[in-house]
């Protein structure tokens, strides 16, 4: 029996995609040859590079690569001899190079599939759109001074793996399966450790409502989701808002929001007000990746 | 007098032992303490460091260990980050900045022996070619028309390097060219310059203004002084990504080679409307010299030439809009407050970056935006393909191509500043080397009617800097370019 | 392609670079005019053209998987305009 949230006006299905970001496994970073370890004092774990000085250069770690295409053959998925990597343009305080270094056009890896067994015996193929990899960003504090936020870069250009997911996803259940299922992948693999406390694993929870039989609706995305609970909290909240603002007769708004786990609601990120345009190009800095089907298999 | 020793010439002076280092580095911290002030070309003089530096090249001089440039002077462009020394790339918003490294290029020179005077001024950020944009004021050019006291641009980026190679108050300097900002200056400085490769010098510590255009190397007084420096700088860096994994050729050893039997290339579209006639002639001559050095002359067409400064001006500000990102008031630099993190951002960009700094990284910022993307920078890297493919056809019948390196010999301050294109034609015979990534070197050849400097420009295929040199030593010789600029240590 | 005020405002907000309204009309003069020039380009036919990017086509290095730099929180905090111990400071931020 098919997931279904029961509004005033009938019911509902709820579409949801998932975006993971999921810290690679290796020694130092994916541009730079500081090292990843979690909690570590304060800018202590940070490379010129990754704080983004003048004149500064990436050069990419073989491991992280290599780390990528496993994951990727642990997926089924398509692994792309020539990949390319592209700069996000953006400013936050945790980006210092005003750019992360990620993949646009041409990620590393291609489609894929996850399977998913539910709690009524079934299972269910949830689609991998493509994988691709980028920088992490650093952290901000925000509680630690009355008008001021700390930056810390220690994490700031770690190697992420960001697993996109096909909207194949009905309901909070099978996002719960998702995320855990794909969690076990990685350890499996010994590609990402899959530690959502510490934040190794993040999901970014795209979804959407639909009348049975209908084209998508505007999605919201909940970015940085940090426990599979929460993701099964977030898709249900996020859904139970969208049904309320359509069926009082208003449309629901492209956003991004987060997810508040002591009220058990979403809420608009203030920082992602602006419309964010960012101007994708190739990054100057860097030459295509080009790998031999022979080092692949 | 010292100062009026070559790079080459002062190399063996040390080996020698005709002059001490101490004594030479002294001659030109005085002839920059008297010159300096009216020229402007050091944005920070490193005297006591230079000192110690020449006191070291003394013992190992004594001791018979000499690197290829031990005690050599040198002024390095304020865009190379030294440890230690404040670097500004000419700008408001790193006018405080100490780098914490090194940069590879200038490593390099310091591995070899070589003695750094001081910081060069510049256009900020590379971003010009008459060094009027430098938050720390304008470089002037030691030369002057005849008749007309007016001070002129020594032509930028690299305008303080240039007017201090040009007034005998550094002996060599480093220099970066993204579009033409090392041979330009050169040309209006009289003096010669070459932009290798790309990816023949390391940019890895070099302040980044476009990635895949900048270009480090050399300004000199002589071919040979050239080839002895970018010798020095060039070389494989692992920690550069675009850095090419090629052994450094003895390229002083090139400048004697000769052209008997060379084809040079004469690309007709270099040939501009309304080219000084000057210039032409002095063309023509240059390609007669080299005639009569054994050399044979090939007409040839490049023609998507004329395109090569709309791209440049798509290519290059949309990089930069990117690489300046990282200017925020945050990690290092001027900061400028504001109530929330968006008026830090604003406030320290506008009152860090001056007016030509802000226009490009708009214009930047445009051409990458949403739905601009595929008209502007996209399509300029498909016309930058076609400019390469030019390059590519055209070397399979030719071994070099020899043209003018600026349409006109070197502008008075404050002309040219109506509006910024007329600035930008400055850089339309150089800027297709930078597009395509070929080698190009400026030589002096001759002076205009009212006695300012013009020079000729050599390009190469890519990687192969020992013919570029061959050519301009060759014209150097021809030329027997002998003058000097009114302004200038000993004069 | 003209640009009007409301596009200069913004692009100089993406830039994250202030312009005062005094600035505006001629800062928008400079720019249509460089973009106007930039126009030429769409004579050019580059039908079927690979775009070109980095001077020289290799293929990228990878680096071996070592950790050799950071752990120099100092040199890296040392020309902060504002820190506080051992962090980078900002205007607080609120999510």
């Amino acid at each position: 029996m098919a997931y279904t949230i029961e509004g005033s006006t009938g019911a509902w299905e709820v579409v949801v995609g998932l975006e993971v970001h999921a810290q690679v496994i290796s020694k130092s970073k994916l541009f730079s040859g500081a090292a990843t370890a979690f909690g570590a004092p304060p800018n202590s774990q940070v490379s010129f590079v990754d704080a983004a000085f003048p004149g500064m250069l990436p050069v990419p770690n073989r491991e992280a690569i290599a780390q990528a295409v496993r994951t990727g053959l642990g997926l089924g998925a398509q692994i792309n001899l020539v990949s390319r990597f592209d700069r996000k343009n953006y400013f936050y305080a945790d980006l210092p190079q005003g750019y992360q270094i990620s993949q646009f056009e041409h990620p590393i890896v291609g489609a894929g599939t996850v399977e998913i067994a539910l709690a009524d015996g079934s299972t269910k193929q949830i689609g991998i759109t493509r994988l691709h990899l980028e920088q992490d960003a650093g952290k901000s504090l925000h509680d630690q001074h009355p008008t001021k936020s700390f930056i810390d870069l220690n994490r700031s250009g770690v190697a992420l793996m960001e697993i996109v997911s096909e909207p194949d996803i009905r309901s909070p259940e099978e996002a719960g399966a998702y995320v855990k299922k794909l969690r076990s992948i990685l350890r499996y693999l010994g590609t990402c450790d899959g530690n959502m406390e510490e934040g190794s694993l993040r999901a970014d929870v795209n979804v959407s409502v639909r009348r049975a039989g209908e084209a998508y609706r505007t999605r919201c995305e909940v970015k940085n989701v940090n426990s599979v609970r929460f993701v099964m909290q977030a898709v249900e909240a996020e859904a139970l808002r969208q049904i309320g603002v359509w069926e009082s007769g208003g449309t629901v708004a492209q956003e991004t929001r987060l997810f508040d786990p002591n009220k058990g609601e979403t809420r608009p990120m203030r920082s992602k007000e602006d419309a964010h345009d960012y101007r994708y190009f190739p990054d100057p800095d860097l030459l295509p990746v080009v790998l031999e089907q022979a080092w692949v298999d | 007098m010292l100062t009026d020793l070559t790079l080459a010439q002062a190399r063996d002076g040390l080996r020698g032992r005709d002059f001490s280092a101490i004594e030479l580095t002294d001659a030109y911290l005085a002839a920059i303490a008297v010159l300096n002030p009216k020229l402007n070309a050091y944005v920070t003089v490193t005297a006591a460091a230079a000192r110690a530096q020449a006191q070291a090249a003394d013992v190992a001089l004594a001791a018979g260990r000499h690197a290829p440039l031990t005690g050599i002077p040198l002024a390095i462009k304020d865009l190379f980050c030294t440890k230690g020394v404040r670097t500004t790339a000419g700008s408001r918003i790193l006018s405080a900045f100490i780098p914490p490294y090194e940069s590879t290029v200038t490593a390099n020179l310091l591995r070899d022996g070589a003695i750094f005077l001081g910081k060069a001024n510049m256009d900020e950020f590379a971003m010009g070619s008459s060094n009027m944009t430098s938050a720390f004021g304008p470089v002037t050019s030691p030369w002057t028309r005849r008749g007309d006291n007016r001070r002129l641009v020594p032509g930028g980026s690299s305008g303080g390097s240039a007017a201090a190679v040009a007034a005998h108050i550094a002996l060599g300097a480093t220099a970066t060219d993204t579009g033409g900002s090392i041979r330009q200056p050169a040309s209006f400085c009289g003096i010669t310059g070459i932009k290798p490769t790309y990816g023949r010098c390391s940019r890895w510590g070099v302040v980044a203004f476009a990635s895949s255009l900048d270009q480090a190397g050399p300004l000199a007084r002589t071919v040979e002084d050239a080839a002895i420096l970018l010798g020095s700088m060039a070389g494989f860096d692992p920690q550069d990504s675009t850095s090419a994994d090629l052994a450094v050729p003895d390229f002083a050893a090139a400048c004697r080679r000769g052209v008997k039997g060379l084809r040079i290339g004469v690309p007709r579209e270099y040939r501009m409307d309304g080219m000084a006639p000057e210039i032409e002639a002095l063309w023509q001559q240059g390609l007669g010299w080299l005639r009569d050095a054994g050399a044979e002359i090939v007409d040839v067409s490049l023609p998507h030439t004329k395109y090569g400064l709309a791209t440049y001006y798509i290519v290059a500000p949309a990089e930069a809009s990117s690489n300046l990102a990282r200017y925020d008031g945050v990690r290092y630099g001027a900061r400028t407050a504001g109530e929330d993190l968006a008026a830090l951002y604003e406030n320290t960009r506008a009152e860090g970056f001056g007016a030509e700094v802000q226009r490009r990284v708009m214009i930047g910022t445009y051409v990458l935006s949403a739905g601009y993307y595929d008209a502007y920078y996209l399509k300029a890297q498909k016309v930058r393909a076609l400019m390469l493919k030019d390059f590519t056809d055209v070397f399979a019948r030719v071994d070099a191509l020899v043209t003018p390196t600026t349409p006109t010999a070197a502008f008075a301050q404050g002309e040219k500043m109506d509006d910024p294109i007329t600035m930008y034609l400055n850089d339309i015979f150089t800027v297709p080397a930078n597009m395509s990534g070929i080698p190009g070197l400026s030589v002096p050849a001759g002076l205009d009617a009212q006695g300012l400097p013009l020079g000729l420009q050599v390009l190469g295929r890519p990687f192969d800097e020992q013919t570029v040199f061959a050519v301009g030593a060759a014209l150097e010789r021809a030329a027997g370019f002998t003058a000097m600029p009114g302004i200038r240590a000993g004069g | 392609m003209s640009l009007d005020p409301a596009t200069v405002r913004r692009i100089a907000k993406l830039a994250r670079i202030r312009v005062d309204e005094s600035q505006m009309e001629a800062l928008r003069t400079d720019l249509n005019s460089i973009l106007g020039w930039i126009e030429q380009l769409d004579e050019v036919n580059t039908d079927g053209v690979e775009p070109l990017t980095g001077g020289t086509q290799m293929a990228l290095r990878l680096r071996a998987d070592v950790v050799r730099d950071g752990g120099m929180a100092e040199a890296v905090l040392a020309n902060a305009p504002d820190r506080d111990g051992d962090y980078f400071a900002v205007p607080k931020v609120v999510e």
